[in-house]
Parts: C-alpha cells; sequence; structure tokens
C-alpha cells in the first residue's frame, strides 16, 4: 500500500479550508503550515539554495501556465515519497516510513533539529521551527486514520478537491498527472512523491467586456 | 486579609527573602514578613550569609539535591528533575545554569506564582501539580533543611529562626491541607 | 488526595500527554497572567496538540451562528474542558463535515489572547485609548443608572439606541433586541444593510422571500450564477453545482468581475455593473418572441402577465447590449438555453441588488424565471434566500414594554429582516426607527430627544458603515457608547464602556439558516473565558440592576439560563417541519426541514395570490408596477470600485487572527493592465484610491480579472491596518427596502474613485 494524497486542481476552489483544517487539528505555531494552497501560474521558480525547494539538487520545474491570478490552486502538504529524502538523512529516525501504509510520519520528540530534511526534501514538506529549534511536517493525520477517521483536510474540503488513494492498487495507478502544472515543483524527483494531481480546467467560453 | 491571601503574601515575602540579591532587598522582604522586628539591616544580612550563602561553608546550603542526593554537589538529579517540572508548569528559568532550579528561592518562587494564579485569577489548570509538587518534593526536604538551621543555633540569630518558623509553619500549613485553596 | 500521583507522573512521563497538557496550559491563558519572578512564562513551548483518539474527548454540537449562507453545523472536541479542535458535523448532508477557512479557526478564536477579558471603560474619553478595568457591577450599574436617570428627566428612553445586526444569527440573541424591548420605547436602527432591496423585490413578485432547498441545484439543468460568487462565500453549495455539471448541466456565470465562481463556470458573461435588470427584460423578450415562455403556468399563476408581455415590447436587445456590454448573439443564447432548460435555475446575489437600481433589477430577474415557468419548480427557481425556517418563539425578544412606557408617536411600523411585515395595527407609542444604513446621518439629525446613549451589539459599525469620518463625529456627540464584543476593533476605540461576550462555544443557542434547510443545535462546549458573558446574560443582569432600583423598570427576566432559554424556542411548529420529537434529537447531530417546493402549490402571498408580474404593492412604494428598467447611478469619480467579500473574513471577524495571517497576510486593489498602464502602475505598487469620501492607501495587483474601467477590492478588515473599503462608500440609498424591512438599502457598489501611485 502506498498512501497518497489526489490533488484535484479542477474542483479546487482555492478556499483554504484544508490548510486551516490542518491548523486546526494541530494548532502549529505561527508562519507554519503543513498544507499549503498554492497559487497555479504565479509562483515565482526559483533556482537558488535558498529557496521553497530547500534542495541539494536542481530539480526541473514544471512548464508555466498562463491563467488568471488567484483562481487556481494546488493544494500541498507532504508528498508521502515512496524513498523519502527525510526519512533516509534523519540521524535519530524521527522520520519513519510506516511498511504497511506508506506514509512518512515525523515524531517532533525525537528530532534533535539538525535541519537535514528540511535541506533533503525536494518539495520543502519539511517545516524549520525556530522557536522549538525542530523540524515538523505533515504526517497524513494518521493517528486519526488508524482512529477511522479521514485526515483533517480531507475531511473538510468542501467539494473533495483531497482524497487519500492507494496508488500501489490498480485502480489508481496511472491516475492523474505525477506533476502539477505551474507551480515551484520538482519534477521527477527520485524521492518518488506519491501526491497525484487532476489537472485545472478553464470555463469553455470567457466573454470579457 | 482573609486566609488565602495572607498565605499568598507568606509565600511571595519568603520567596523575596531567598531571592534578595542585597541587603536591602533582603531588609525589605524580611520587614513585610515579620513586621516587628528589632534587627538591623546589617546584622540580618551576616546572619542570613553564615546560614545560607557564605562565604564559608553554609550552614544550612538551600538546595533540595542537598538533602536528596549529595550533600556535596549541586545540579544532581533532582535539580534536573525539577528543571523538567517547571518546563510542564509553563515555566522559563531566567536563571538557568546559574542558579540550580531546586534552590529554595526558585522553588518558593514556582509555589507562589502557582497559588497566585488559583487565588487571584482563579485558574485552576495547575493545581494538580502544585499539589504534587508540594506532596512529592517539597515535603520531602524542606524540613530536613528547617531542622539543620534549628539544630545549628549557636549564632543566636532571632531573625533568621523568625524566618525558618515561618517557613516551617507555612509549609506544615499547606500539607496539612493539602494545598487546597480554602 | 487533592491530586492523582499517577495523572501528574503521566503528563510528566508521556510524550502525548505532555504536549497536550502544555497545549492546554496555554490555551487556558495561564501563561500571560503568571505574576513574574525569577521564573518566567515559558513562551516557546510546543504548543501543538497531538490527535489522541476517539475517546479521549468529550464532543459538543454547536454551530457557526455567521452571517453566511452556509451556516454550518459543528462538532466540538473538548478535552480537560479546553475546545481542542472543530469538524463540520457529518450527519449534514450540505456541511458535510468541513467548515471553511474561517470556522476553521475558531479554536485560535475562542482563546485569542486579544479577546476582551473584562468590562472595562475608557476614562480617557472616546478614542483615547486609556481604559480602565471595571467589575460587571460597576458596568451594569453604570449603564441602568444612565438609562433610569435618563427615563426621569425626559419622561422616556428615546435617547436610548441599539444597533444590532448579525455579528451572531444565534435565534437567543434576538434577546438583545429584547433587552431593549423590556426597557421602554427606544430608538432602533431599522433595515438592513444586507438584502434589502432583493427582499422588497421578491416580495413584490411573490409576497415571500423562499428559494428552494440549495442542494436540488445538482438536479438543475441550466443555473445562471448572477452576481453571486458561491466559489468564495458558500463553498458548501459549490458541490450541487459541480454535480449539476457532471450530470451534463450548464453552469454560467454573469458578473461584472471573473471572480472564483466564473472560474468554475461552463461560460463566464463579463457585463457592466448595475444593467442585469436591462438584460433580464431583453432576455425575456426573445424568450416570448422565440414562444419559449410557460404559457400554462403563467395563465394560471401569474398576475399581470399581459401588461409585462406588452412591456417586453419595448425593450430594445440593441441597448441592452450597449448598455450591458453583452452581444446581442450572447444575449440571445443565453435566454434560448435557459428557456429550453428544464429545469432551470437563477441565483441572485446580494452584489447584485447593492445599487441604486437594484430592487428593480431583482424583480427582472425573478420575471425571467416565472416566465419560463422555473417558479414552484424542484430545482428550479429564482434563489435568494429565505426565512422559511427560522419560524422560533423568539421569547427573548418579545418582552413587553414596562407599564406606563412613554414612546414615539409618529408613525412609522416596527421592521427588521425577520419579522417583516408591520402588523399594520396603529399603535399609540411606538419605538423610534432610524435608518440602518444611514447611521451617522440618523444619530446627528436626531432631536427630541438626541440620542444619549448607543448600545451596539453583533455589529462593528466603524468598520461596516459608511461615511466614517461622519460616523466618529456622530459617536462623538453620544454621551455614552457600549459596545459589547469579543474582540477589541474599530468601534471599541469609540466606545465608553466595552462588555466582553461569550462566543457560541461558551453558551447554548439554536441555529438555522437563511439557504439551506438544516437545523442545529449549539450546546456549551467549554465555560466562558474570563469573565465573558452572553448577550443574554447581560440583559438579565441589568434587568436585576434595574428592578432593584426602581420596580417594573424592566420587564426582561432576571434569572438566566441559556439552556432553558434555547429550549424554550422550540415550538410545535419547529417540531413539524423537522420531523423531530423534542430539541434534544438535536444533540444526534442536525436536522434537516421537510422538503418543500417553494410555491409548488401556485399559491403566493401576493395581494392577488398570484406571482406579480405587476404589482400595485409596488406602486404604493414609489417603484413602477411591472419589473421596469431603471437606469443605475451615474459615476461620479473615473473609476468603479466593485467590492466583494473575502473567503478569508466575514466583515470584520476573522482575519484579525494570526491563523488567518499565514494564509491571507494582505489586501490588494486590483487593476484591469490597460488602467494600469495608463496609470503607470505595476503589481506590489502602493496606490492611493479615492474619492470624495476618503482614501485609502494599498497594494495593487494587475489582473484582468476585473474590466477595464474597474477596480476591486476585497471588503475585510486587517489587524494594524487602517485598510476598510468603507472608507470610500457613500451612504447612498438604492432604490427597494421600505417595504419589508423599513428602510431602502445602500448602493455601496456605486462607488467611484480614482487612483494614483505613492
Amino acid at each position: 500500500m502506498q498512501k497518497a494524497f489526489l490533488v484535484d486542481s479542477d474542483k479546487c476552489l482555492g478556499c483554504n479550508t484544508c490548510a486551516m483544517a490542518c491548523k486546526n487539528q494541530y494548532h502549529q505555531d505561527k508562519g507554519i503550515l503543513w498544507r499549503q494552497v498554492r497559487e497555479i501560474g504565479h509562483e515565482e521558480y526559483r533556482t537558488d539554495q535558498n529557496n521553497i525547494l530547500p534542495s541539494l539538487v536542481w530539480y526541473a520545474k514544471p512548464p508555466k501556465v498562463d491563467v488568471p491570478a488567484e483562481r487556481y490552486y494546488a493544494s500541498i502538504a507532504c508528498n508521502h515519497c515512496e524513498e523519502p529524502a527525510c526519512v533516509a538523512i534523519c540521524p535519530v529516525q524521527a522520520h519513519t516510513k510506516d511498511p504497511k501504509t506508506g506514509i512518512c510520519k515525523h515524531d517532533q520528540s525525537l528530532c534533535i533539529g539538525c535541519g537535514g530534511c528540511v535541506k533533503a526534501c525536494p518539495f520543502g514538506a519539511s517545516k524549520f521551527n525556530e522557536k522549538l529549534g525542530k523540524a515538523e511536517k505533515c504526517s497524513m493525520c494518521w493517528e486519526r486514520q488508524e482512529d477511522g477517521k479521514l485526515p483533517a483536510c480531507v475531511q473538510s474540503c468542501p467539494v473533495e478537491a483531497i482524497q487519500i488513494i492507494d496508488i500501489h492498487d490498480p485502480k489508481y495507478a496511472n491516475i492523474g498527472e505525477k506533476n502539477p502544472l505551474g507551480l515551484d515543483y520538482a519534477v521527477e524527483a527520485p524521492t518518488k512523491p506519491s501526491t497525484r494531481f487532476l489537472n485545472l480546467s478553464m470555463p469553455g467560453k470567457t466573454h470579457r467586456l | 486579609m482573609n486566609a488565602n491571601s495572607e498565605r499568598l503574601k507568606t509565600a511571595k515575602d519568603l520567596r523575596d527573602i531567598f531571592l534578595s540579591n542585597n541587603s536591602k532587598e533582603l531588609f525589605e522582604a524580611f520587614s513585610s514578613l515579620l513586621e516587628d522586628t528589632n534587627i538591623s539591616e546589617i546584622e540580618l544580612e551576616t546572619d542570613f550569609n553564615y546560614y545560607f550563602v557564605g562565604p564559608d561553608t553554609p550552614i544550612a546550603p538551600p538546595y533540595a539535591s542537598i538533602y536528596l542526593d549529595e550533600e556535596d554537589s549541586l545540579m544532581t538529579k533532582t535539580t534536573m528533575q525539577i528543571r523538567d517540572l517547571y518546563e510542564i508548569m509553563g515555566f522559563k528559568n531566567s536563571l538557568k545554569d546559574k542558579v540550580p532550579e531546586d534552590f529554595i528561592g526558585l522553588e518558593l518562587d514556582a509555589y507562589y506564582q502557582l497559588l497566585f494564579i488559583e487565588i487571584e485569577k482563579e485558574i485552576p489548570y495547575l493545581k494538580d501539580l502544585r499539589t504534587y509538587f508540594l506532596c512529592e518534593h517539597i515535603d520531602t526536604w524542606i524540613f530536613k533543611f528547617i531542622n539543620r538551621v534549628l539544630e545549628h543555633q549557636d549564632k543566636n540569630s532571632n531573625a533568621i529562626i523568625l524566618i525558618i518558623k515561618k517557613l516551617d509553619n507555612f509549609f506544615k500549613n499547606e500539607l496539612k491541607i493539602k494545598g487546597e485553596i480554602l | 488526595m487533592s491530586y492523582s500521583k499517577e495523572k501528574v507522573e503521566s503528563i510528566l512521563n508521556d510524550g502525548l500527554q505532555r504536549r497536550g497538557f502544555l497545549k492546554g496550559l496555554v490555551a487556558c491563558g495561564v501563561l500571560s497572567v503568571l505574576p513574574g519572578g525569577r521564573l518566567l512564562a515559558n513562551e516557546s513551548l510546543n504548543t501543538k496538540i497531538p490527535y489522541l483518539g476517539k475517546k479521549s474527548y468529550e464532543t459538543f454540537r454547536n454551530a457557526c451562528p455567521r452571517n453566511c449562507y452556509d451556516t454550518c453545523s459543528i462538532k466540538t472536541f473538548v478535552k480537560d474542558g479546553v475546545m481542542q479542535f472543530i469538524e463540520g458535523a457529518t450527519e449534514s448532508t450540505f456541511t458535510r463535515g468541513g467548515c471553511c477557512v474561517k470556522g476553521n479557526t475558531y479554536a485560535r478564536r475562542v482563546y485569542s489572547p486579544k479577546r476582551i477579558k473584562y468590562p472595562m471603560m475608557q476614562i480617557g474619553g472616546k478614542g483615547s485609548g486609556s481604559w480602565k478595568r471595571i467589575s460587571w457591577d460597576e458596568a451594569i450599574s453604570h449603564i441602568g443608572d444612565n438609562l433610569l436617570n435618563m427615563k426621569k428627566e425626559d419622561g422616556h428612553l428615546l435617547g436610548a439606541a441599539l444597533t444590532k445586526y448579525s455579528g451572531n444569527f444565534g435565534i437567543t440573541h434576538y434577546g438583545v433586541e429584547g433587552m431593549f424591548n423590556s426597557i421602554g420605547y427606544t430608538t432602533r436602527f431599522g433595515g438592513t444593510p444586507c438584502w434589502p432591496a432583493g427582499i422588497d423585490a421578491q416580495n413584490f413578485d411573490t409576497g415571500n422571500m423562499w428559494c428552494n432547498d440549495p442542494e436540488e441545484i445538482k438536479d438543475s439543468k441550466y443555473i445562471i450564477l448572477w452576481g453571486v460568487n458561491p466559489a468564495s462565500n458558500s463553498i458548501h453549495t459549490m458541490k450541487y453545482i459541480y454535480e449539476a455539471k457532471r450530470k451534463g448541466a450548464k453552469v454560467i456565470v454573469i458578473d461584472p468581475l471573473f471572480t472564483e465562481t466564473a472560474s468554475k463556470a461552463n461560460e463566464y458573461f463579463q457585463v457592466k455593473a448595475g444593467s442585469d435588470g436591462l438584460l433580464a427584460l431583453a432576455m425575456a423578450k426573445i424568450i416570448v418572441e422565440n414562444n419559449l415562455h410557460d404559457k400554462k403556468w403563467l395563465k394560471k399563476n401569474s398576475h399581470g402577465y399581459k401588461e409585462y408581455e406588452k412591456y417586453l415590447k419595448t425593450i430594445s436587445v440593441k441597448k441592452a447590449a450597449e448598455v450591458s456590454g453583452l452581444s446581442e448573439e450572447l444575449i440571445k443564447e443565453i435566454a434560448l438555453g435557459f428557456a429550453k432548460a428544464d429545469p432551470a435555475t437563477i441565483w441572485i446575489g446580494y452584489g447584485l441588488q447593492r445599487h441604486t437600481n437594484g430592487g428593480a433589477m431583482v424583480r427582472a430577474i425573478d420575471a425571467l424565471v416565472a416566465l419560463t415557468g422555473n417558479v414552484g419548480k424542484y430545482a428550479g427557481g429564482a434563489r435568494y434566500g429565505h426565512l422559511n425556517t427560522w419560524g422560533f418563539n423568539y421569547n427573548a425578544m418579545t418582552n413587553p414594554k414596562p407599564e406606563g412606557s412613554i414612546g414615539y408617536t409618529a408613525s412609522g411600523a416596527v421592521m427588521g429582516d425577520v419579522h417583516g411585515a408591520g402588523s399594520g395595527e396603529k399603535v399609540k407609542y411606538s419605538d423610534r426607527y432610524l435608518n440602518i444604513n444611514k447611521t451617522a446621518d440618523g444619530i446627528l439629525t436626531a432631536a427630541d430627544p438626541k440620542i444619549k446613549l448607543l448600545w451596539v451589539a453583533c455589529k462593528n459599525p466603524m468598520a461596516q458603515d459608511f461615511d466614517r469620518n461622519k460616523l466618529i463625529k456622530a459617536f462623538n456627540t453620544i454621551e455614552t457608547i457600549v459596545v459589547a464584543d469579543q474582540f477589541f476593533n474599530e468601534t471599541t476605540k469609540w466606545a465608553d464602556i466595552v462588555l466582553p461576550v461569550t462566543t457560541q462555544f461558551e453558551e447554548y443557542d439554536v441555529n438555522v439558516s437563511y439557504w439551506h434547510y438544516w437545523l442545529s443545535l449549539n450546546e456549551q462546549a467549554i465555560k466562558p473565558l474570563h469573565e465573558a458573558k452572553s448577550d443574554l446574560e447581560i440583559a438579565s443582569l441589568l434587568s436585576t440592576y434595574m428592578n432593584k432600583k426602581e420596580k417594573g423598570s424592566c420587564t426582561f427576566p432576571q434569572k438566566y439560563n441559556s439552556k432553558k432559554t434555547t429550549i424554550k424556542e422550540f415550538n410545535n411548529g419547529i417540531y413539524e417541519q423537522f420531523g423531530i420529537k423534542s430539541w434534544k434529537d438535536l444533540r444526534d447531530g442536525p436536522v434537516k426541514a421537510k422538503a418543500v417546493i417553494p410555491f409548488a402549490d401556485g399559491k403566493f402571498s401576493t395581494p392577488s395570490g398570484k406571482f406579480e408580474f405587476y404589482s400595485e404593492k409596488a406602486v404604493e412604494f414609489g417603484h413602477t408596477a411591472l419589473p421596469e428598467y431603471l437606469e443605475v447611478r451615474k459615476p461620479y469619480d473615473k473609476y468603479r470600485l466593485t467590492t466583494l467579500h473575502s473567503r478569508f473574513s466575514l466583515h470584520s471577524q476573522f482575519q484579525n487572527l494570526d491563523w488567518m495571517e499565514d494564509v491571507h497576510p494582505e489586501p490588494f486593489v486590483y487593476i484591469n493592465p490597460e488602467d494600469a498602464t495608463f496609470k503607470r502602475i505595476k503589481t506590489g505598487d502602493m496606490v492611493a484610491v479615492f474619492n470624495k469620501q476618503g482614501l485609502l492607501r494599498v497594494k495593487a495587483k494587475v489582473t484582468d480579472n476585473t474590466p477595464v474601467g474597474t477596480f476591486m477590492m476585497y471588503e475585510q478588515w486587517f489587524n494594524n491596518s487602517i485598510y476598510n473599503v468603507n472608507e470610500l462608500v457613500d451612504d447612498t440609498s438604492s432604490d427597494m427596502g421600505s417595504f419589508k424591512t423599513g428602510a431602502p438599502g445602500i448602493a455601496l457598489q456605486d462607488t467611484y474613485v480614482n487612483v494614483r501611485k505613492i
């Protein structure tokens, strides 16, 4: 099994209910969002090291798209990679990959704040908390899932723009795209991100004044 | 003044005595605790230093670990436990690593502040922790400390005896009512 | 043992429990009240909370009482008396398990250190910023004495005024009006800034404002979202629109702006603001010419159709194209598409009617829906809102005036937007009504007596009202201003006394929506924080004090119990409508009213009993009998300003929380690239947007979401920022509103501005 987020930019309203559902669930510190609703077509693609992709490797980025401002979005948290860089680099096994579900879990109480995962993750999923001196990230609400509940973001989305799928299930193995459009995102990252994207579509016809 | 505010005042005065930085502060706190005394500022300070500070080995070093772990060392196991306890109580030790957490002045500081929020602010959230601190920790060493002072009355220091008696009464009282708010 | 050794040790040793405990520590506010010593409050605690499993929490039913279509049913998770997190109730098919970005900040809002904790008095005078904490006794006695002295001096209490609106739409909060009713005849700010023109329009046409169940939208075949933006402001309805789309329906958006919703439509039509009425008439004309109108329905259910049809002949589609900016072909496309679909529906937004011709435009659109036989049809209808599920007892509101009360003797029916029509009875005395949409004016011109005491509740007039400079001037003429609120805001700044009120989690209440058909119980999940009290408790304290001083001076119940008050709101009508036996059934989750299709039986509450294309009632109120074309306000400055509601705040609520700042840090003015080029403005530039009312400094963003000649700004209020679009809006009235709500609405979408780079 590899549990994964299926992100639908066609349905996504950009309402940020998901980002806030996560904050409501865990009460992260100021400035720290484990899930972010990112604006398609209007992200600056950074190419320096000190960027949204704090990675030591330069990745190709998805093609830019020309879409209206503040209208199209993709909700991104942790990509729960099949070969996660965070798990590989963590010296104290604060990052682990659940062998059954494939969820990449982070236990902040074990974290020593070395910052390795923050640098290694091609997607910037691991956030560094200055106040605590430790890293933290989305763990797909694995405690909620074990309790028979959906992750907070999935449950609260008003239009099912985020869903949980199993990409090892042949039904979902080829669903959607591995990369979103128009976002500063690492294409073909060797960590094999599990998140799958359904692309936006614009209105069939628009008649402007 | 009702019983609760009495306790609070006593706790604060005792804290201020043991946390005092100079003779003036010590004397102010002492005068607040014991209204009429004939002791002078200088006498109070010299007696205080003799018993609790130095430069000679103090008669009764005011640290819990002395009475619970080792006579000759500070910053031992007990200190770490108290450090952890303060963290759960929501405290940050402004004198961290300089003054051990189990120094009587800091323990009185913690106890006083926790009593304060319960009595003055009516927030009972930390009551369990405070009474645990009182019964499972303070109780285990404070009377050993008090007895150490009382056994060495060679200096004939009325002031110190008065302070210690107040300390003794205060905690005996607290323990009798198990720290309850009246 | 007054403590459990095991319990404390598990907090010390178990990582999860420890973190949970620390979170509760921060939440209960201890850290901010520690007296300090050598041990200081540790601000760098890990205050995140873990999910501890279903068994760890006590759950409660709550509802979001904000002025919002979606009125979510909430499930609240509490541990050790501290609210941990919320979810949307899964029992409601409408809420479906999730709230919105705003609702998801409730755990932060309730425990915000910025909440008003104690009654306060601004001893340095209004606007001085010098506040003193006072006790509830002091506050209540000060206000009570004020009122009693006023009564002694004037012989009545018309100098006491109440402005209250929709900050909390929980049913028991009508107790605030009840409090004012219970002291005598007073001055009230009546009417509503929100939707009055459309309410009147729908009432002229159908005798009611009664929209179909929004969940039916999934079965509509042609959906026009006309001047409404549910992708931002009714996100829970979007799933039904998506479902309809999936099933092959056509969803079109007609809007002056390319909104969030427009980006999801099958087809988007950009029109000039204020032209919608003429567009609808032109479409109607085309439909009749193509013989696509529902002749059978019209014959059976309408009044004045012949006159309407005759009027349509005078409509020029060419003119409609000019005025609206939509080509004749496109107008025809929409008209035919709409008429040929069955069922077809139109959702009329509130922004659409905030024009000087707003009411007339809604009438024209209503007529279009009726023309095609879509009124009274499942998944059809001219959707605007309803009050169909609001039939509670309103006990808290209906307190009699004390014996011997003297009031206003001029005429003027008692109105509001919930309790609609005046009975038409002639009364000896009444309250004095001023227009809530002209608050500043009302205060400044009120005489005999002038306003001496103003009570503000569930409203933030300084942020939401118009002509703020005038309002500040007006506030300064009032001796005592009392503001009951949860946060310090623009209005409390000008208050004399501020009273802290509870959030919905700290009291009982019951909630329904003006859009969907669900009923939610709101249980008390936690104890009130600090010294916060419910609006109702404040009323009973005031009553107790006033009656002690002068027996019989206040009829408001002196005993406060929010649970009992809530339970007493239920009646057989509600039980019948919702198919429940008792309010207790709602503890298991929200319940939906039995399905009814408005007007399916052809019965309209109009004078004729039919759908009125021709309304004599409208003429009584100074309008045309038919839904005729009325020109919109002419520009008085260079660019039109269209303001829309942000998803990140509800007026001045929510945006002030730090959690919200994380997802939405700052405002912009949105300018079309052509206009931006002309003014040499780039995205990120600071600009001044100004007109005769005032000036606003804000960052610009260049986008063609807004057409040439129109600027777009979101209406909301930020921390430490003077950004507020109402700076630029004057208090010009919309055409309708007096019939059902006592006062005309506000034409705030007819605002014009200029801009310069700074």
